[in-house]
């Protein structure tokens, strides 16, 4: 899939950057590109794969419909075990949820442009990801028809909240960090929606318009956008942190042995953006090869991030490794067993699929030729989700079928409604995000002109034209 | 009348007082006749009208007393009419208690019954009666539901279809009766036969000789699992005719069972239980308690609790009673000689055993007691007799007294009898021989041989299809009789309710076989006109106030025993081969769940986890680990059993493999896989009857083999572990490091000065050493502080609190599938532990721990819950709002001792559709709970507020000491539950606590539990050091 000429910005030279945009791409070859989605005719191969998501979220609805007609013990929980899949999949999605504003914010302050190329498309699988995310908690509870009772809505009962309850945290956590990154994400898009309203006719072009927001790309624009833009990015920073942080505090600030840990904060962000940034790279490599945007979406930027991949998976390892030091040094009985149960127990398959897809594997990463070779990123990212999911899994079910008391230990077993739910989540996500690869654009065009050797009022500083053999 | 409370019962008069209110004679006749009819609408077919009955059941509350002459009278749903004048004493909505009493586990039970606007709710012990002391067994509690049974016989059958067009009414059942007592008649004079329970009731068996007088060639005889042939026969071979024995536990200080169970299944097992327990708690005071040996194949309650248990099969027991008796002779005690002769040549199992419990009896003579299990044979019982005679506790501890049964015959005999064409009528009074007894008998085809055989019974069963005739029967809430303990004290059995069906009580039934019209109340009225003298109203309303009539009727024996005739008896028994992996024993035992059968429609019953097993809803095939090894067999495999007698007799059952089996033998409880088809008991478990003999419940040579394929099992612990070795090994450390159970010796106990120097090996300490914490604690210290003791020392593990809750607080029935899941609802539950060596059955112990909501002071979920739904009370007591809770089960996964329950599906619905009476049994002051709310423990709240309202009524601020007693510790056979107000140091729950022995599961988690235990002291024998400590 890959030539030597994609290969060349890869290597960063002490006198001259490497191009963050290859080929011989100008301003309008790349609006031309990015837009070409959205104005081509529909393809077959998106209605086939928007048919497939589509049915997955059928699944979603179906087994929704049926776990609310009967309750929730169309799960396979217990009284041992309250939580299984239900908010394992909360937490699996919201991890998922983290690299987009990771990439869009975090990044963005640190000045790196390479993200430009795929902040859109992160932030949009973001988004998507905590929708499906926010899913879970909505439909765990007992008695759906009364969970808004979570939200501290003045009420004839003058009941608030519990406000000492991690679950309450939950709540302004999560959704605080969806309108964030959703406004956000939003604002990034204003100029890109004024381009594609300029580029169509009808209904469309109304609709666009709609939400360009009357952008017409003046100076005053500029200003206005790039000052909210920096303001949403300093605002999303801390969210990237707390949301993570705060799910964690579901379990750390629990008394259970196994959940109630110190480690929990950094070590569930590590682990979110994990996988957020595998989930990114198997998004991005299909992106890229279905929309040709090889030039635009580099190598560089897999390799990146895949860098970041094996930095937060050894982290990811160093916690689990740390966990056990913790356990035995603790002294504390019920800690040490639970650590010994995870790994000898009736879970430990869960337990050594979780270490082998995220501490393991990962390690391939050290290998430049496995880094920049599509396949092992596309696989290896796969297993980094599958083992995520495992952490998320290992963390909640073996921690509650072993508790304090032997008397009270149990075993959990999904249902198919458990198994449907999830995979129905896929659905939606992927309904999502095919409307979205077709309607706009995954590429923030606007911002990744910024970075092209064009934009640079001084370019020598990067010598883009050296190295690309120029672009103008 | 009762009022509220039911220890307080002399302030009001007696049941059902409006028969004073009705001064006039007239009207007393006029209502007594007023409505015959009444209860055909009450037939349960697609569902029944609760609404309807309802309102009818309301109406007749009003009216039962002024109708007791005919028992109790309902008006007819066409007429509900509020009162015009409301009577005295009665409140709606408030619970009326009135006396009775019961016959469950062969043992007669007084009983006091909670109504709510004429629906009886709630089954407890009455304190007055001496067998229950105020207690009362999970089979008592779970009876109140057999009421409400919509599969209980409603019809009269003929020839098994219904009879009169399936429209049973008062009137047609009566009419029925008449044709088949005149069917009697003509065939009974050429031969018939009574075949009936042990019931000890003088009207019916003042019946059942007016019975044999009208019909001279009758033959009695009874079924009954708790009838004891073995032990009559052999005080029969010493010289005491129709006699029986009773136990007496009082002043036992050793007490030796051989494969008996009198704190189980067998005799008083309340009034045991209790002396027993009060002999175990004397340690606080004096540091000396009793003893408690058992030898047993499998593990019965009284085996859990001993001090020393020996595991033997058994047909070893025997073997090893002799050799007790030899050993006992060296020691100097006058055993005869012929049984000395035998015991030596004996198979002692454990000579140094054997020999340490003999030195313990010689020196505890005449405070000792020996018993000996019903399965085990004449002459076991006969050597146990002389050596507790040597002892001298025969007339302390073990006393003779006649039977009130007549002279009967055993199954067997009648069908031999049958057989051979002497019977030609067969009256059956509340027995299911078809099911209940040995193929090899061959009870069910001698049946088809009767010309008229009548079958009186609860349930349209087995034997019901096979007679000529079937009538439904009363429940004992619906009709008179009288019932006589062990020890001679009268109970009047009174009804709380008209039968909700037509049906015919035990001695309505035989009274209108003898062509006589009189009703229940009538027939015991008359039977107990002689005893009262001259005031017999005034007697009458005393005796079903207080529910016991003081004057003891049956007589005990005194005079010398002959043991000439013993040794004779002895040659040639108990030689059996020692059994191995090829040709094991099989031992059949009653359930501790559904007895012999008679409970498995009983929903409560069925999902009560045994004691030992956990087992719900099915029974299965015991083994021994090391057996199961051996034999390559897993839990939940399913086997074969063949046993080779007069012909082969096989069953294919479910392997369960549990620690205290004896080494190659296999256990199988009867009762199950009935097929009978009754919505509860359908589809559960294994026929055992299919391979029971004709003489012995346990068999050797039995060929144990897997028969390929796997079966389901359901426990409430070990949930779905498939490694039970790993497990049970694991558990068993666990509780060790985590001090969950803490148990002492006795030893230890006198020698540590202070008891919390020798809990000082547990490094996790008392609670009362806190730990620094980082915050002040906030709690409670205003009025009322509920706390609770649980005493580990007192539990036998018998389930009765888990079942007293069941019903006192409206908790659902989930079903095998859902118990599979770890989906049951129990609040209370009972956790069982493990210790000792899997490969030395003899090193293997039990111990009990009773589980409910310890309501912390600094509860874990509390702190989760995201909307408050479940917060601490100002009493201390950790609450739900059912209506708040939105059913996240945070609070569930943060539970450390996991007792929180959440309702998957909508239990409480599901039941009363499928069981459509279920509804009338739910106790009006406990909200029932709906789909996706988390539900647990309460402290019995409803309790606490009613002594509330009680206390503020009589102007005290302070509710007193005992005047909120919980379900489960008014239950509880062996108090080992006290509860009370922990704020008054004087309360005897904060004595107990003050014990060194108390201590608090998981303490080290700060959470400050309001329920602590009491470490169990186990009074191990110095000789024989092979306590395993926990």
């Amino acid at each position: 899939m890959e030539t030597s000429v994609t290969l060349a910005n890869l290597e960063e030279h002490v006198d001259k950057r490497s191009p963050l945009v290859l080929g011989k791409e100008t301003f309008a070859s790349v609006t031309n590109t990015v837009a070409h989605p959205m104005e081509m005719k529909t393809p077959k191969a998106w209605w086939i794969c928007f048919l497939i998501a589509l049915s997955g979220l059928g699944v979603l609805g179906a087994s929704i419909g049926y776990l609310f007609w009967e309750g929730v013990g169309v799960w396979g929980l217990n009284n041992r075990v309250g939580w299984a899949w239900d908010i394992t999949n909360f937490v699996f999605w919201v991890g998922i949820g983290h690299a987009g504003t990771l990439i869009s914010a975090i990044l963005f302050l640190f000045r790196q442009k390479w993200r430009t190329s795929i902040n859109r498309a992160a932030e949009a699988m973001t988004i998507f990801a905590v929708i499906c995310a926010l899913v879970f908690p909505g439909i765990h509870v007992g008695r759906v028809w009364v969970a808004y009772w979570l939200f501290p809505i003045p009420n004839q009962m003058a009941m608030w909240p519990n406000f000492r309850s991690p679950l309450l945290w939950d709540v302004f956590a999560v959704s605080t960090y969806f309108t964030v990154s959703t406004l956000f994400w939003f604002v990034g898009l204003i100029p890109d929606l004024a381009t594609f309203r300029d580029r169509s006719k009808g209904v469309r072009k109304f609709v666009y318009g709609l939400f360009a927001l009357g952008w017409r790309g003046s100076h005053r624009h500029w200003l206005n956008y790039e000052r909210a833009y920096l303001i949403l990015a300093a605002l999303s920073t801390p969210l990237v942190l707390s949301v993570h942080t705060i799910v964690s505090f579901d379990f750390a600030t629990s008394q259970l042995p196994g959940w109630h840990a110190t480690i929990f904060p950094p070590y569930f962000v590590a682990g979110a953006i994990f996988s957020g940034f595998a989930m990114v790279i198997n998004l991005m490599i299909i992106c890229r090869w279905v929309f040709k945007l090889e030039h635009l979406v580099t190598m560089r930027h897999f390799e990146n991030m895949a860098k970041i991949i094996l930095l937060t998976g050894s982290i990811v390892g160093y916690a689990y490794a740390m966990e056990f030091f913790i356990a035995w040094y603790s002294g504390n009985p019920y800690e040490r067993y639970i650590f010994v149960s995870r790994a000898t127990g009736p879970y430990a398959w869960a337990y050594w699929t979780m270490i082998t897809c995220n501490v393991i594997i990962p390690q391939l990463f050290w290998v430049r030729k496995v880094r920049t070779n599509l396949w092992a990123l596309f696989i290896i990212s796969v297993f980094v989700n599958i083992g995520m999911w495992f952490e998320r899994f290992v963390i909640i079910v073996t921690s509650l079928h072993r508790t304090f008391l032997p008397s009270s230990w149990a075993y959990f077993q999904p249902t198919i409604i458990d198994i449907s739910t999830f995979i129905g989540s896929f659905g939606l996500f992927f309904t999502l995000f095919l409307l979205f690869v077709r309607f706009l654009p995954i590429v923030a065009i606007a911002e990744v002109k910024t970075v092209m050797p064009e934009a640079d009022p001084h370019g020598h500083d990067h010598g883009h034209k050296h190295a690309t053999g120029g672009a103008h | 009348m009762h009022s509220e409370n039911n220890q307080e019962k002399s302030g009001k008069k007696y049941w059902r007082s409006l028969e004073e209110l009705a001064e006039s004679p007239d009207l007393l006749a006029k209502m007594k006749n007023e409505f015959p009819t009444g209860a055909a609408e009450l037939e349960v077919t697609a569902g029944v009208d609760r609404r309807k009955f309802l309102g009818i059941i309301g109406a007749s509350a009003a009216f039962a007393g002024l109708t007791s002459a005919t028992g109790c009278i309902r008006k007819p749903s066409e007429k509900i009419l509020p009162y015009n004048k409301r009577p005295e004493d009665l409140v709606e909505g408030k619970a009326q208690y009135y006396a009775s009493a019961g016959r469950f586990g062969g043992s007669v039970l007084g009983l006091l019954v909670t109504s709510y606007d004429g629906r009886p709710t709630k089954i407890d012990g009455n304190p007055s009666h001496p067998m229950s002391l105020g207690a009362t067994n999970a089979f008592a509690q779970a009876a109140v539901l057999d009421l409400y049974d919509p599969d209980r016989s409603q019809k009269v059958l003929k020839a098994g279809v219904k009879a009169d067009g399936g429209k049973t009414t008062v009137k047609s059942l009566k009419a029925a009766l008449a044709a088949a007592a005149a069917e009697l008649k003509d065939n009974a004079g050429q031969g018939a036969a009574l075949l009936m329970e042990a019931v000890p009731s003088p009207t019916l068996l003042g019946l059942v000789r007016e019975f044999q007088s009208a019909y001279p060639k009758t033959t009695i005889a009874i079924h009954d699992p708790a009838m004891r042939w073995q032990e009559a026969a052999a005080l029969e071979s010493v010289g005491y005719k129709n006699a029986q024995l009773v136990n007496r536990f009082d002043d036992a200080d050793v007490i030796v069972a051989f494969d008996a169970d009198p704190l189980g299944l067998e005799g008083d097992s309340i009034r045991n239980s209790k002396m027993y327990a009060a002999k175990r708690r004397s340690v606080d005071e004096t540091k000396k308690m009793s003893r408690l040996y058992v030898v047993e194949p499998a593990f019965s309650l009284t085996g859990a609790v001993a001090d020393h248990r020996l595991s033997l099969r058994s047909s070893g027991i025997g073997e090893c009673v002799l050799a007790l008796a030899a050993e006992l002779s060296d020691l100097g005690l006058a055993i005869p000689a012929d049984v000395v002769a035998r015991g030596k040549q004996a198979a002692n199992p454990n000579p140094k055993w054997v020999k340490a419990l003999a030195a313990d009896l010689v020196a505890n003579k005449g405070n000792s007691l020996l018993l000996v299990g019903n399965t085990q044979r004449a002459w076991v019982h006969a050597v146990a007799f002389v050596i507790n005679s040597a002892l001298g506790n025969v007339g302390r501890g073990v006393i003779v007294r006649s039977s009130p049964l007549p002279a009967a015959k055993t199954l067997a005999e009648l069908t031999a009898d049958i057989n051979r064409g002497s019977v030609q009528a067969l009256v059956m009074i509340d027995v299911n021989p078809v099911y209940t007894s040995s193929a090899e008998i061959g009870f069910a085809d001698a049946l088809k041989k009767v010309k008229t055989s009548i079958h009186l019974g609860y349930h349209s069963d087995e034997t019901a299809m096979a007679s000529s005739w079937h009538f439904p029967r009363s429940h004992f809430l619906e009709s008179w009789g009288d019932l006589l303990a062990s020890d001679g004290t009268a109970s009047i059995v009174q009804p709380l309710i008209e039968p909700l069906f037509p049906s015919l009580s035990e001695v309505e039934f035989l009274a209108g076989l003898l062509g006589k019209t009189a009703n229940g109340y009538e027939l015991v009225q008359t039977q107990w006109k002689s005893t009262a003298g001259a005031d017999f109203a005034a007697a009458w309303r005393r005796w079903l106030h207080d529910g016991v009539i003081k004057q003891t009727l049956g007589e005990t024996l005194s005079g010398k025993s002959d043991f000439s005739a013993l040794g004779q008896r002895l040659v040639g028994v108990g030689t059996s081969p020692s059994p191995s992996v090829s040709q094991m024993e099989l031992l059949l035992t009653l359930d501790r769940s559904v007895y012999d059968g008679r409970y498995a429609n009983n929903a409560w019953l069925q999902e009560l986890p045994d004691s030992i097993t956990k087992l719900t809803w099915d029974n299965a095939a015991l083994m021994s680990p090391k057996t199961a090894k051996e034999k390559g067999i897993k839990t939940g495999d399913l086997v074969e059993i063949k046993v080779r007698g007069e012909k082969e007799r096989r069953l294919k059952i479910a392997a369960f493999v549990v620690p205290g089996v004896a080494e190659h033998t296999v256990v199988v409880q009867l009762g199950y896989g009935r097929t009978f088809n009754g919505r509860v008991s359908s589809g559960t478990g294994f026929n055992g009857y299919e391979l029971l003999g004709r003489d012995d419940s346990f068999n050797f040579g039995a060929e144990v083999q897997l028969a390929g394929g796997k079966y389901d099992l359901a426990t409430t612990q070990e949930h779905g572990v498939s490694d039970y070795e790993y497990d049970t090994k694991v558990g068993a450390e666990a509780i060790r490091n985590r001090g969950v159970y803490r148990e002492l010796t006795l030893a230890t106990v006198t020698a540590e000065p202070s008891l919390e120097k020798a809990f000082g090996k547990f490094n996790l300490g008392n609670p009362k050493n806190h730990r620094t914490l980082l915050w002040t604690k906030s709690i409670e210290t205003r009025g009322n502080q509920w706390g609770m003791t649980i005493d580990l020392n007192s539990c036998t593990g018998c389930n009765a609190c888990t079942a007293a809750c069941q019903a006192e607080n409206n908790i659902s029935v989930v079903g095998k599938n859902r118990v599979l899941k770890s989906r049951e609802m129990h609040w209370i539950r009972i956790d069982r532990y493990f210790a000792g060596s899997v490969d030395n059955p003899d090193s293997i112990q039990a111990v009990f721990q009773p589980l409910a909501c310890a309501h912390c002071e600094t509860a874990p979920c509390e702190q989760v819950c995201p909307v408050a739904a479940t917060v601490h009370g100002a009493e201390g007591t950790n609450d739900i709002a059912y209506n708040r809770c939105i059913g996240t089960r945070y609070c569930a996964n943060n539970c450390p001792y996991k007792v929180r329950r959440f309702n998957y599906f909508n239990f409480s619905k599901e039941n009363d559709e499928q069981n459509p009476l279920y509804a009338m049994q739910k106790n009006p002051r406990v909200t029932v709970r709906f789909r996706g709310v988390i539900e647990k423990c309460t402290y019995c709240i409803q309790r606490v507020n009613a002594a509330r309202i009680e206390s503020k009524l009589k102007g005290e601020e302070i509710i007193r000491d005992g005047g909120v007693v919980t379900a489960c510790q008014q239950v509880c056979p062996t108090d080992a539950i006290m509860f009370g107000n922990i704020n008054d140091p004087d309360s005897r729950v904060s004595q107990l606590k003050a014990l060194p022995r108390n201590y608090a599961v998981l303490s080290e988690l700060a959470i400050e539990p309001r329920t602590t235990f009491l470490a169990k002291v186990r009074n191990a024998n110095p000789e024989l050091d092979s306590s395993t400590q926990l």
